[in-house]
């Protein structure tokens, strides 16, 4: 297993650098980039050894990043918006969440954390953020936490782009109610779909619920009842 | 075309919301005064304010219609310093057959500027950013009102986003881009400014067309007046010859 020697982010110049990296990444094959440990573009957060464990999906991915945040000692709502350690961390874990492709948007690893559009697509403060978010219980969010960690899917991009959904415990013990098979911790076939029922379609009607329920004071069964009939074949069975 | 309210929801008007945050020793600080009295929500029906950025969500309770409760020097402890929070009032039914329906509310709100910044800034404000990547410019529609974001990278944000360039390429693609935002929010929410900026060069986005192809043309038309009171031809052939 590669390591990395210690626990860096990258600078103003290094994060410049970064996305360099990954534009030219999509045009040519990308490579290890050399930057990681560049004394002009990065800064040591942590003395301390770097292992660049597997993640196979999301939800590990976000255990194993906690634990190096914690071990930072840096403060979540300071970590969130940390661009220069969230594109650092991408690109150590390149490996494991390339290759770079001409069709990789650039905010997989580049985080864009003041564009609502994008942040929630960084492969790895995407999970995290969910994570953090849910706490004191990210089981409840395992429907966003799911999925590999190099492909998040299209549960993901639809509840996780909706700020006014994600954040919420009841709304997300809702979404994994419905589309997690309990019996093997990923998606039920046809979550990920465009058809009736399909999370592209949980997001509008939850928005619209939300304009006239207070959703957040409601159980994930009082949500999941209120939803029409066109997602019968997910609702839980007990 | 009017757009109809069918949920018998009513908006809460932002002139009747009074919400600003500072920023103090690193904590974002919020305080809040709601004046519900002109609605006639039932005196016992909750209000909720809601915090949100992201994946970041604060909610407050401000007790019932009858006795809320005014917010002072509250701590947004979830959200991290000069964090851009959005906000929305929730006024929520208690009564038996409705308990839980929201029966009032108002959403995007973002602290209120202060006089003295909406003097400086007008009703189009700019901040510069490092997270537009290779890209000069954003228009940020994501809160009550808009924005445009500078990549910061380009030195003197502010004198850049002022350069007769910037007006004559840019500043149209904007109008054109917030025409198209107003004609898209609350058809009763008239407070917004843009909005008698838009009708004060003949174009009410509340009688925009509904079907794309029309709306797009409705919105280049829009762009084309502004263009056209502004001279923006004229700003850059006088560039030019300087």
């Amino acid at each position: 297993m590669s390591q990395v020697s210690t626990l860096r982010r990258f600078n103003r110049n290094g994060i410049h650098e970064a996305r360099r990296f990954v534009e030219n990444a999509r045009l040519v094959r990308s490579t290890r980039p050399g930057i990681l440990e560049d004394d002009d573009l990065t800064e040591i957060l942590l003395d301390q050894e770097v292992e660049i464990v597997p993640l196979p999906n999301r939800m590990r991915a976000a255990e194993v990043l906690d634990e190096i945040v914690s071990a930072a000692g840096l403060a979540s709502a300071d970590v969130r918006r940390d661009v220069g350690l969230w594109t650092w961390l991408a690109l150590a874990w390149l490996d494991e969440l390339g290759p770079i492709r001409p069709t990789t948007q650039p905010s997989r690893f580049v985080l864009e954390a003041d564009d609502f559009r994008t942040y929630y697509r960084h492969l790895l403060s995407g999970p995290w953020g969910i994570f953090d978010a849910h706490r004191d219980d990210p089981q409840r969010a395992r429907a966003l936490l799911c999925t590999a960690t190099n492909a998040p899917g299209e549960v993901v991009e639809q509840i996780a782009s909706k700020q006014d959904l994600v954040g919420s415990p009841s709304v997300m013990q809702a979404v994994t109610d419905l589309y997690v098979d309990p019996s093997t911790g990923v998606h039920k076939r046809g979550a990920a779909g465009v058809g009736a029922g399909s999370a592209r379609r949980l997001a509008r009607v939850l928005q619209q619920l939300d304009l006239t329920w207070d959703v957040h004071a409601m159980s994930a069964k009082e949500i999941i009842d209120l939803l029409p009939k066109e997602f019968d074949r997910f609702r839980p069975t007990t | 075309m009017t757009r109809l309210n069918h949920t018998g929801r009513t908006r809460v008007k932002k002139e009747s919301i009074d919400l600003g945050v500072e920023e103090i020793d690193g904590a974002g600080i919020l305080n809040l005064e709601v004046r519900l009295d002109e609605y006639g929500f039932n005196p016992r029906a909750q209000v909720f304010l809601e915090a949100r950025r992201q994946t970041t969500f604060m909610r407050f309770d401000l007790g019932t219609v009858a006795s809320v409760r005014s917010l002072i020097n509250e701590e947004l402890t979830a959200f991290g310093p000069n964090t851009a929070v959005t906000f929305t009032l929730k006024v929520v039914s208690t009564a038996a057959d409705h308990a839980g329906r929201v029966l009032g509310l108002a959403k995007g709100l973002r602290p209120s500027r202060s006089a003295e910044e909406r003097d400086r800034q007008g009703i189009l404000p700019f901040k510069p950013t490092e997270d537009l990547g290779a890209r000069v410019w954003r228009l940020d529609l994501s809160g009550d009102e808009p924005i445009v974001l500078i990549n910061r990278s380009v030195g003197d944000w502010f004198g850049f986003a002022r350069s007769p360039e910037f007006c004559a390429l840019v500043y149209p693609e904007i109008v054109r881009l917030i025409a198209l935002w107003e004609a898209d929010n609350d058809p009763e929410d008239d407070s917004g400014p843009w909005r008698k900026f838009l009708r004060g060069y003949g174009f009410d986005p509340v009688n925009a067309p509904e079907e794309p192809e029309p709306r797009q043309l409705w919105a280049d038309d829009v762009t084309g007046s502004f263009c056209m009171h502004k001279d923006i031809i004229a700003k850059v052939v006088e560039g030019d010859e300087e």
